[in-house]
């Protein structure tokens, strides 16, 4: 390209004001251009900055917010720690309270029977029912022990229930053998001497003493041998009910 | 103007505004490299701040979860009693032990015995004051058995009271009674029908407590611990092995409610 010659016409009047207003231009549009990019960084730097200081802020927090949770951790495993010994150290103390309880029932239901015995006292038609020195419950008897039956051994000063039967059994009852085979009739309740002489609430005792309550039938009681006393119902219900197997019994007069 | 001129003036206009062209540019040129400088930084802060926001959140929400634990736990020993009224009724129910042993000592010694708590279905083998081990054990279910044809009647009850182990024995044949068969409402056999006996029913041993009650094993061991027996009482197969083992014939058996 040759610029003197390019100078020339564009030197030429018509073209100069042309090619004044198009470098002006130019330098504008670069102007403008400048400002909006310019403002624009800028603008994009505050944010920057801001945006770095909120990180700075938010980094600290993140650290003292792991601190902390470390912290915490540590806490969570000692406390655990701990936690798994007082738990033992308590369980211990709860067992062992359970266990005093336990062996405090036993020892005290220990005590209670072999503690317990039937006195009864023929002057005055009473029978107690005594732990210790103490008549917990005392009751009247129909009469002092009394001989049924033929019974002729009278009952010893200190004996001690044997056996108790709720309802009394009728005999045993026999089987026979006919024609090579055994055969019997089960004990029936209403015809058997024993069941209507003691009727209900039963104790049998070493001796010849029998306590129990009213015959079911007056004759068969007469004809069964053994001593009474001559008990009413409720209270042979009572007397069955507190009396323990092994309670003693003793007769008392002057 | 001359034309020598005029070309000289035109040169150094075109070379000012070059000039002033390549500072504009060059300014431009600066401050777009800031630009995209400024916004590579601010992407950067931008995705640092939501990684460490992210991280923040994790680290609060791990930080909660240990703190509702913390609380969980700490909350735990509070089922078991803490306050010393507790120690204090443990320790009046020990002196009370103590007394209750003073006076039993002349009473029971250090002998073996059993001792059966028929309300909590529990047997003890103890020595004097020693618990040597305890059991689950089932003892009488309770209730009332009625035979319409004879009119007898049976109650399923444990007695309670002291007993002594009469006798013992191994592999025993059950002598059935009448109201097992009531129970099944099968004729009566005469009672020295050699069908009554029956094998295997009373477990491997069994040890005699008298008047009809035995000590003696099951072929239900689930519900040892309840009351399901007619009266005995019943204990599981190596319980029972134990027991026929360790106590002697003469032991004494204490029952109570």
């Amino acid at each position: 390209m040759n610029i003197d010659k390019t100078l020339e016409r564009c030197a030429r009047p018509a073209r100069a004001a042309w090619v004044a207003a198009a470098g002006l231009g130019v330098i504008l549009a670069l102007q403008t251009a400048i400002v909006w990019v310019r403002a624009r960084a800028e603008r994009r730097l505050a944010d920057a900055a801001s945006a770095e200081e909120a990180l700075d802020d938010a980094s600290m927090a993140l650290s003292e917010n792991a601190s902390l949770l470390d912290l915490r951790a540590k806490d969570l495993s000692r406390f655990k720690n701990d936690l798994s010994k007082l738990t033992r150290s308590r369980r211990a103390l709860y067992e062992g309270g359970l266990q005093i309880q336990e062996e405090f029932r036993l020892l005290q239901k220990q005590w209670e029977i072999m503690t317990t015995y039937l006195l009864i006292d023929e002057d005055a038609r009473k029978i107690s029912l005594m732990r210790g020195e103490q008549a917990l419950e005392t009751y009247a008897i129909g009469y002092p022990p009394e001989a049924f039956g033929g019974e002729t051994k009278p009952p010893p000063p200190l004996s001690a229930i044997v056996s108790k039967e709720r309802f009394a059994h009728p005999e045993r009852g026999k089987s026979e053998t006919v024609d090579g085979q055994l055969q019997w009739e089960p004990p029936q309740v209403g015809t058997s001497v024993r069941a209507n002489a003691l009727g209900e609430f039963v104790m049998f005792t070493k001796g010849s003493l029998v306590i129990h309550g009213p015959a079911k039938k007056t004759a068969e009681h007469l004809a069964f041998p053994h001593y009474c006393i001559g008990l009413s119902l409720s209270v042979a219900r009572r007397l069955y009910q507190l009396s323990y197997m092994g309670t003693k019994i003793k007769i008392v007069k002057k | 103007m001359e034309p020598a001129l005029l070309k000289r003036a035109y040169s150094l206009l075109l070379l000012v505004w070059l000039g002033v062209f390549a500072w504009k540019a060059g300014e431009l040129t600066v401050w777009t490299t800031r630009l995209v400088r400024a916004t590579e930084s601010l992407d950067g802060s931008a995705a640092a701040l939501d990684r460490t926001a992210r991280d923040n959140a994790a680290v609060v929400k791990a930080a909660k979860a240990d703190s509702a634990e913390l609380e969980f736990l700490q909350g735990l020993p509070n089922l078991l009693p803490q306050d010393k009224g507790y120690l204090r009724t443990q320790k009046a129910i020990s002196e009370e032990v103590q007394a209750l042993r003073h006076k039993l000592a002349g009473r029971l010694g250090g002998a073996l015995h059993i001792v059966i708590d028929a309300k909590a279905n529990k047997l003890y083998l103890k020595k004097g004051f020693k618990l040597l081990w305890s059991a689950d054990c089932s003892v009488g279910r309770g209730g009332l058995l009625v035979d319409k044809r004879t009119g007898q009647r049976w109650q399923f009850v444990t007695p309670r009271g002291e007993f002594r182990v009469l006798s013992k024995a191994e592999s025993p044949l059950w002598r059935k009674p009448d109201w097992a068969y009531v129970e099944e409402k099968q004729p009566i056999p005469p009672p020295d029908d050699p069908a009554r006996l029956v094998q295997g029913e009373l477990g491997a041993y069994l040890l005699n407590l008298g008047d009809g009650y035995l000590i003696h094993g099951t072929k239900n061991e689930a519900v040892l611990g309840h009351p399901a027996s007619h009266g005995c009482v019943r204990l599981g197969a190596d319980d029972l092995k134990k027991l026929y083992e360790t106590v002697p014939v003469g032991t004494r058996v204490f029952i109570f409610y």
